[in-house]
């Protein structure tokens, strides 16, 4: 075995060759030491490094958190516009120095969960930037804003600062477009614009070309129980609806495909309509508000009933009282605050007031804005009674007859003769006998109505006719007059006309003496007729006041032959419109007996020439001639009521953006029928007013039906798509009561185009009435021609009811906030056209980039925000490359952007309370 | 003076209502309101007798031809007939009518509303003609011609006034 060699012993020589060894091993040690050391340096450095940076993301998160309760609190400060279009945190660029800054908002572009851009306003012509606009006018554009240290201080500096936009999430409702019964894969529906079961759920992947799969799972979108049905309430889930127990789809581009159509586990909405009254006593009532200025936002408490049109008591709205009385109508216009009552989940109320007819402001020859109101009432309810009797205040001396599918009077005709003989009287003058006959009296009666199985009338005519003699000679002018009552009767059925006559009605005479050879000069004049008719059975129908001593034929009195019969004929253009003399007096004509046109269409009848402007040869080819008798299924039948001046029936094809939402120091009405300039015509504001359900929400309790509505604010043209797909076009009112709707459906690449109009329409629109400002609705666009006013009403009358338009309910925002350091009080140089010399003067389009940071539009023609070159050339003009910091101020190039954190956080808005409740928060990392 | 009496014709100026279908009667026309204005009249001694009379034949003379044939009357216009009528009516209540024509004032009434009737179904005829109402125009010929048969029965038949006997029985 080796022996280990010992070591040297001290004073040896190989004890010498030892020395030094210390040093080196101190010098290792410290060596050793200082790695070590260095190592921990570094690892210091690095850590504190991180704890920076780190406190930089959490100084950015901390921003956007603050940004995310920001939304929250001032979600019920936004309109209806906003809420409807997407929230941008917007800031008045004039109000800060650093107002109107866009740089590094292209971040906020996320792709959503439902695999769509969430921040695709670049086709929302809301947030389209004006490129020439100063940054003040850009006011309501998504911006940053600042946070600083100290923002009352005079050096403040800034510590970051947050953009974000809140989208809104809209779509259909699975369980709202099926029905307990019907098959969705076989278009069973019929479309008569009631409920949202009636669209069909394999229309929503038509436009896309997603049937080709998609239509296999149409069935298992029937209700369970119906079919291959699989869908429930739990369906609703997204997770739940794919499974194989229900619709069975797996594959995630399909499934996103599905999601964009539908919103997950909806909420029902109230039925209820909008008046933008801003209550600013805060008493929370109409009625006896003062009243402000519109603010465009939808707050609670200026919620309202919808009136109910299908309602069950149509005939006695008003109990009290005995049926079609006047009360009815006052019932139907009484618009105080125990009438128009705020909207409430009470589960079931039929509403009382429609604001609209209630607040009439417009008149007509002879009617009196609220004459007319009660006018249009009346003929509101007696469309929907189920009775035959006219609606009136009087049925003597009405001021205004419901028009209700009876005969109406069309035409009258007076016709007189007059005579004078003179003999000699033995006292050296003359004894005149001077006579008047009413020689015939002719009523002609129009049932203008189709469908109408009401034709035996009685009508009782009363008359007052005066006959004027002016003998001159000294003699006094003469007069004679016949007046009194008579009973006519006949039968006018369905679509014909019926003339009734009473001949030698009446005859008068007198005697005077005077001298010889007097002048035989006569007149007369009509200065009374009125008619009042009634059913066989006694039930009162209509009336018409045709004359009184104020208003008398035109040119009277009217020169009269002795001997000779004259004649007087008056029509009505209009047979609804029939009450007042002045629907009467422009058509009077004077001549012989052969005047008028009793018996065929009037000559008067012109409904081309005001109105609805139909063209028509005969009363019962107008469109809108239709009375249901029936409660409405309907808001297309609200077309077919007549708007108390001749033609005109209630215009859903116009919205008066005027009156809005009914509110201008006073509750606002109906006014003109059009008016395509001023834009104070047109009635599609009562489609907000008026629902066909009970319910106060959106939701049957009684059965359990889901009619959640499709919302005008959806971005998903698939989803507009589909509530317009099948719509019939050309259908008869009376079909929607008596079945078999009949039409052209429409379809295809017109619908899609119709989508598209109404999803660009929808950014700027406040209620879903104000859809009518779409002109492609009613102009044939949809591809089947609409030429009568019940065709151009039809398509939006048929959907309208499936749709509605208050603030969304349920929102995703995007938050992305920056930690910045602020630098000040250096000049900072930067090449930023890397040309080697930072100092020059330099523009954007130069350099590449957006130098002062407030640019959004890429040389005037773009709008999007997400592209980093994406400016106008607006060069801030001095030396952009030498940057004079500012504590306080953004100086981009300059201050640092330390971190940037992204957040996003769905939310549900309570319509009602406002009450925001925060249903998902996520932090994005991209 | 005359304008008095304009005045006073005009406030007793009452017209007569002729009422049409269901037919009517000449009893139901003899119950129509016939008020008449009532001129003013000079004195008996003042009055020109022998011209009211002549006046009054004349009347008379032109009613007869009318009444020849139902052509006849079918010419005559309704408010010819009706203006003669009214001549007549006012002659029966002429305060001298009987001291003229010797004939009684209720001879001429009776005839006047006979011719009433007759005017009151040839107005109908004429309008219904207009009218091209067919029915009605046939029942008005006939019932027009029923009153006219009637109304040639009393106009042939002028029944004088007999004055003595009555003073006498009353004398006493």
């Amino acid at each position: 075995m080796k022996k280990m060699k010992d070591s040297p012993a001290r004073g040896t020589p190989d004890a010498k060759e030892e020395k030094g060894i210390a040093i080196i091993m101190t010098l290792g040690i410290l060596a050793i030491l200082l790695v070590v050391a260095l190592s921990f340096a570094a690892s210091a450095r690095t850590t504190m490094k991180a704890a920076s940076a780190n406190a930089n993301v959490i100084a950015a998160r901390l921003i956007a958190e603050s940004a995310a309760a920001r939304v929250v609190a001032l979600m019920g400060n936004y309109d209806m516009s906003q809420l409807n279009n997407g929230i941008a945190y917007t800031h008045t660029p004039s109000a800060d120095t650093n107002g109107g800054t866009y740089d590094w908002t292209y971040h906020l572009r996320t792709v959503g969960y439902l695999g769509s851009d969430l921040l695709a306003w670049e086709d929302n012509a809301f947030y389209t930037h004006v490129a020439s606009a100063s940054d003040a006018a850009e006011t309501p554009y998504l911006n940053w804003e600042y946070i600083y240290d100290d923002p009352t201080s005079s050096d403040k500096k800034i510590i970051g600062r947050v953009a974000y936009f809140a989208w809104p999430l809209t779509g259909a409702d699975p369980l709202s477009l099926v029905k307990s019964g019907a098959d969705e894969s076989t278009h069973p529906e019929s479309r008569i614009g009631k409920e949202p079961n009636e669209i069909n759920i394999a229309s929503l992947a038509e436009p896309s070309g997603a049937s080709s799969w998609f239509n296999a799972k149409v069935p298992a979108y029937n209700l369970v129980g119906t079919g291959a049905g699989t869908m429930d309430a739990s369906a609703r889930s997204f997770g739940v609806m794919f499974d194989s127990s229900h619709i069975n789809v797996t594959d995630s581009a399909r499934q996103q495909t599905i999601e964009q159509w539908f919103v997950e586990d909806p909420q029902a909405t109230p039925e209820a309509f909008w008046i933008d009254h801003n209550d600013i006593d805060g008493d929370g009532s109409l009625g006896n508000s003062t009243g402000g200025t519109s603010d465009a936002i939808d707050s609670p408490y200026e919620l309202y009933n919808r009136f109910n049109l299908a309602r069950t008591d149509w005939d006695d709205l008003d109990t009290s009282d005995s049926p079609s009385s006047p009360n009815d109508v006052a019932y139907l216009l009484d618009s105080s605050s125990t009438a128009l009552t705020q909207w409430s989940n009470s589960g079931s109320d039929n509403g009382h007031c429609i604001p609209w007819l209630a607040a009439w402001q417009s008149t007509a020859p002879g009617y009196s804005a609220t004459e007319r109101s009660k006018q249009i009432a009346a003929n509101l309810i007696d469309y929907c009674d189920s009775d035959s009797i006219a609606t009136t205040d009087d049925p003597n001396n009405p001021t205004y007859t419901g028009n209700e599918s009876t005969p109406c009077i069309n035409e009258a005709r007076v016709e007189v003769e007059g005579d004078i003989s003179e003999t000699t009287n033995g006292s050296g003058g003359s004894d005149y006998t001077f006579t008047a006959s009413l020689k015939g009296l002719d009523v002609e009666v129009v049932n203008p109505y189709p469908h109408s199985t009401n034709s035996n009338f009685s009508l009782q005519v009363t008359y007052s006719v005066e006959v004027e003699w002016t003998p001159g000679s000294g003699i006094a002018t003469q007069t004679l007059t016949m007046s009194g009552t008579t009973t006519l009767s006949g039968s006018a059925p369905a679509s014909s006309y019926k003339n009734v006559s009473k001949l030698s009605v009446d005859a008068a005479t007198t005697t005077v003496s005077g001298a010889s050879g007097a002048a035989k000069t006569l007149a007369f004049k009509l200065t009374s007729l009125k008619i009042r008719e009634n059913s066989s059975g006694g039930d009162f129908w209509d009336y018409a006041f045709i004359a009184d001593s104020s208003h008398m034929p035109a040119g009277s009195p009217i020169s009269l032959t002795a001997g000779t019969p004259g004649c007087v004929d008056a029509e009505v253009d209009d047979p609804r419109q029939n009450l007042k003399i002045d629907d009467w007096k422009d058509n009077w004509t004077s001549g012989g007996s052969g005047i008028g046109s009793l018996g065929s269409v009037n000559t008067a009848f012109s409904p081309s020439a005001s109105g609805d402007q139909e063209s028509a040869t005969e009363p019962w080819n107008v469109s809108t001639m239709y009375v249901a008798n029936a409660p409405m299924k309907s808001l297309w039948e609200l077309g077919a009521i007549h708007r108390g001046a001749k033609w005109e029936t209630i215009n859903l094809k116009e919205y008066n953006s005027v009156v809005g939402t009914g509110w201008s120091g006073g509750l606002k009405g109906g006014n003109q029928y059009s008016d395509t300039t001023g834009h104070d015509g047109g009635d599609a504001n009562i489609l907000d007013q008026v629902k066909l359900t009970s319910d106060t929400d959106t939701f049957d309790s009684s059965t359990g039906q889901y009619n959640y509505k499709i919302s005008l604010s959806t971005k998903s043209e698939d989803v507009l798509y589909a509530l317009l797909n099948r719509i019939q076009i050309g259908s008869d009112y009376n079909e929607i009561h008596a079945g078999g709707l009949s039409g052209t459906a429409i379809t295809g690449g017109s619908v899609s185009t119709l989508a598209g109009n109404i999803k660009a329409a929808a950014p700027t629109i406040k209620t879903r009435g104000e859809i009518a400002t779409v002109a492609e609705l009613f102009n044939g666009s949809c591809g089947v021609a609409q030429t009568s006013d019940a065709e151009k009403e039809e398509l939006i009358g048929k959907f309208m009811n499936l749709c509605d338009l208050l603030s969304s309910d349920f929102y995703t925002v995007v938050i992305l906030a920056q930690s910045i350091k602020d630098i000040g009080g250096v000049t900072i140089f930067k090449d930023l056209d890397a040309n080697g010399a930072p100092t020059s003067t330099i523009s954007e389009s130069t350099c590449g980039y957006d130098v002062d940071g407030k640019d959004d539009s890429s040389s005037g023609s773009g709008n999007t925000y997400y592209t980093l070159d994406d400016f106008k050339d607006d060069s801030i003009g001095s030396s952009p490359e030498q940057i004079a910091t500012q504590y306080g101020r953004y100086d981009q190039y300059a201050d640092e952007i330390l971190a940037e954190q992204k957040i996003k956080v769905v939310f549900y808005k309570d319509p009602i309370t406002g009450k925001v409740t925060v249903l998902s928060y996520e932090y994005l990392n991209e | 003076m005359k304008s008095c009496i304009m005045t006073l014709c005009l406030c007793l100026g009452v017209s007569f209502v002729v009422r049409s279908a269901p037919p009517t009667t000449t009893k139901e026309q003899a119950d129509k309101k016939t008020s008449m204005t009532k001129p003013k009249y000079p004195p008996k001694n003042k009055f020109d007798m022998l011209a009211f009379r002549s006046t009054v034949d004349a009347q008379l003379r032109e009613i007869k031809p009318h009444f020849k044939s139902v052509g006849a009357l079918m010419k005559w216009e309704g408010i010819k007939m009706l203006t003669k009528a009214c001549v007549l009516k006012h002659f029966s209540e002429h305060p001298y009518i009987e001291d003229a024509t010797n004939i009684r004032r209720g001879w001429y009434k009776k005839l006047a509303e006979g011719l009433i009737a007759v005017s009151r179904e040839k107005t109908i005829i004429e309008a219904a003609e207009e009218r091209d109402m067919k029915e009605e125009q046939a029942a008005a010929e006939q019932r027009c011609v029923q009153f006219a048969k009637k109304l040639i029965s009393i106009l042939k038949k002028p029944e004088k006034v007999k004055k003595e006997p009555t003073r006498r029985r009353r004398t006493r």
